[in-house]
């Protein structure tokens, strides 16, 4: 019954989905927006938070979806011995691209001032969005000579400014164009991996999503290592068992807990790494058992 | 015969003991102006400069003195517990130095910055608010400089015509920074502006407060001009006191470390006082 219902709802859904992701509603949404814009009613600022909403959800895809793709697409490239002719088309259009952009920047205020030229007010909002894409003031520069030694240096090697130094500081501030240079050089670093070591298999992540409980650890109680140890373990003697196994155990001591409980349950890991699978999911919840109740 | 000798010895001793004593109170050191002559004299007057200065100090319709500054001279007359007399005829920020320092004011509070010059003179209290040094500068002027460098490369070493305050603190700052460059001194910051609107100098000096806000007032400005801010270069903005004063500085400096927060670079941007650049 249950069963049939949800059945329905994931029906209707996926139709009500079919019937909104049409052209025409998205053009006729757009036209709309842009009419209600040009008429500045007082009520549009209320439906401020569901448009910042849609950006925001919009925004949270753009890195993930970065991350996830240009990897495969650079390994599926390299893999399929298609990377020459992609790197030759990828120059190609982004050179065109820039051209294209080039030209409309040029020949659109062209056109368009050459027909109505800048009034007091059109100037003024223009200096405000400069201002506001500036945010704060357009140049910082030192007087002292070191500073002012990095100040050129930076303009000189620009390109170099591509390359992130912390992957994580880029994804917090937004930073796409060094997502997207990590991306790339990680796609490439697969396919080298896996010329060495053989085709890399994804599914070997499935036994181990205890990994993902890492960040949680310095808040969980001794017992957790025992169990996190045994759940890893429980996957088998593999490579990645036992990169985690060492991960565990320096975490361990670097962490609140005493080396003894680091060191046995990083012993307990190695161990159970030879265990029948059986055994190792009976440690697992008595881990788990331990993890409830300490 | 004899005692009356004694007694006419020991009369002109007296006369001349007597004679003498206004003399000596004469010659005794007048006590330094400091805080307890301030609390005595029940007056604490406070040097302003007579134009206004938006967000720190202005004039309201009734030409009553408003603002930040003026409200902690008033904190600091009734921590005192003496009256606040401003004086609001120095026509440039050097002028409040002055009359603190030839002792026509007992402090100066007009967003005074501390200098090498200045520091001969008088003392400064704690800084209340630190703000970076700053340019206003023409767009098209540096970019031709530049020839393709950034911008920063040709500020750093700036050697063409810059516009500051006359009497202000950045004609030192300005001669000390940019040995190579031209100091066009203004009368004051609106003729400084026009200045640069007009071609006449290249930049304009100040702190980032005031850049911030030329161009936040008359958005139309960031068309034509542009800010950069010097990161190594601050200007401290403290109270002149003067310079006998050595216990009312300590007793500011305490006033400004409890009300430390009271001045904020966001706060004095978006300050109802800081009126539109004519």
């Amino acid at each position: 019954m249950n069963a049939g219902n949800d059945f329905d709802t994931d029906n209707s859904l996926k139709a009500l989905s079919r019937s909104i992701n049409r052209p025409a509603i998205t053009l006729g949404a757009i036209v709309l927006a842009l009419v209600l814009g040009a008429m500045r009613l007082p009520f549009l600022e209320y439906l401020r938070p569901v448009g910042d909403f849609y950006i925001a959800l919009l925004q949270i895809c753009v890195l993930p979806f970065l991350l996830a793709t240009i990897p495969l697409a650079v390994r599926s490239a390299m893999a399929g011995g298609s990377a020459p002719g992609s790197l030759r088309s990828l120059l190609f259009w982004a050179l065109m691209m820039l051209v294209a952009v080039a030209a409309v920047s040029v020949i659109i205020p062209s056109l368009f001032f050459g027909y109505a030229s800048p009034d007091e007010q059109m100037i003024t909002n223009i200096g405000a969005l400069l201002g506001r894409s500036a945010e704060s003031v357009d140049v910082e520069f030192a007087i002292d000579a070191r500073h002012g030694a990095e100040i050129t240096g930076a303009a000189e090697f620009a390109i170099l400014s591509f390359v992130p130094t912390n992957i994580f500081a880029s994804l917090s501030s937004n930073d796409s164009v060094r997502v997207l240079v990590f991306a790339a050089i990680f796609g490439i670093g697969m396919v080298l991996t896996e010329r060495q070591s053989g085709p890399f298999d994804f599914r070997r992540f499935a036994p181990y999503p205890c990994s993902l409980r890492l960040d949680f650890r310095l808040v969980q109680p001794a017992g957790a290592d025992w169990y996190r140890c045994s759940r890893c373990a429980a996957g088998g003697a593999t490579r990645f068992g036992r990169i985690y196994c060492a991960d565990a155990f320096c975490l361990s001591i670097s962490g609140h807990r005493s080396v003894a409980v680091a060191g046995g349950a990083a012993a307990l890991c190695v161990r159970a790494a030879r265990i029948p699978r059986q055994g190792l999911w009976r440690l697992a919840e008595a881990g788990d058992a331990w993890r409830l109740h300490p | 015969m004899l005692s009356r000798t004694k007694l006419g010895v020991v009369a002109l001793a007296l006369c001349i003991a007597l004679w003498s004593l206004p003399s000596v109170a004469q010659s005794r050191p007048e006590v330094p102006r400091d805080l307890r002559s301030i609390v005595e004299a029940k007056v604490l007057s406070v040097a302003v400069t007579r134009f206004d200065l938006p967000s720190f100090h202005v004039r309201g319709p009734d030409g009553k003195l408003l603002g930040p500054e003026i409200e902690m001279a008033q904190q600091i007359g009734r921590a005192l517990g003496v009256d606040v007399e401003f004086i609001d005829s120095a026509e440039s920020f050097d002028t409040v130095v002055d009359f603190v320092a030839m002792g026509r004011a007992d402090i100066g509070v007009s967003k005074l910055s501390q200098t090498y010059n200045r520091l001969k003179r008088v003392r400064f209290s704690e800084p209340y608010v630190t703000l970076r040094h700053a340019f206003l500068f023409n767009r098209i002027a540096i970019a031709r400089a530049a020839g393709g460098q950034p911008p920063a490369v040709v500020l750093q070493k700036f050697a063409g015509r810059i516009g500051v305050i006359a009497g202000s603190a950045y004609v030192d700052f300005a001669s000390r920074n940019f040995p190579n460059a031209t100091v066009v001194e203004a009368r004051n910051w609106d003729t400084a502006i026009e200045n640069l609107l007009s071609g006449r100098v290249d930049v304009l000096y100040r702190d980032e407060f005031e850049v911030r806000r030329v161009l936040k007032n008359k958005p139309a400005l960031n068309v034509q001009l542009g800010s950069a801010v010097i990161v190594d270069q601050n200007a401290l903005l403290s109270i002149a006191i003067c310079d006998t004063c050595s216990k009312l500085q300590q007793f500011i400096n305490y006033h400004i470390g409890m009300t430390r927060g009271a001045f904020t670079l966001k706060g004095l941007l978006n300050s109802e006082l800081g009126k539109p650049v004519q």
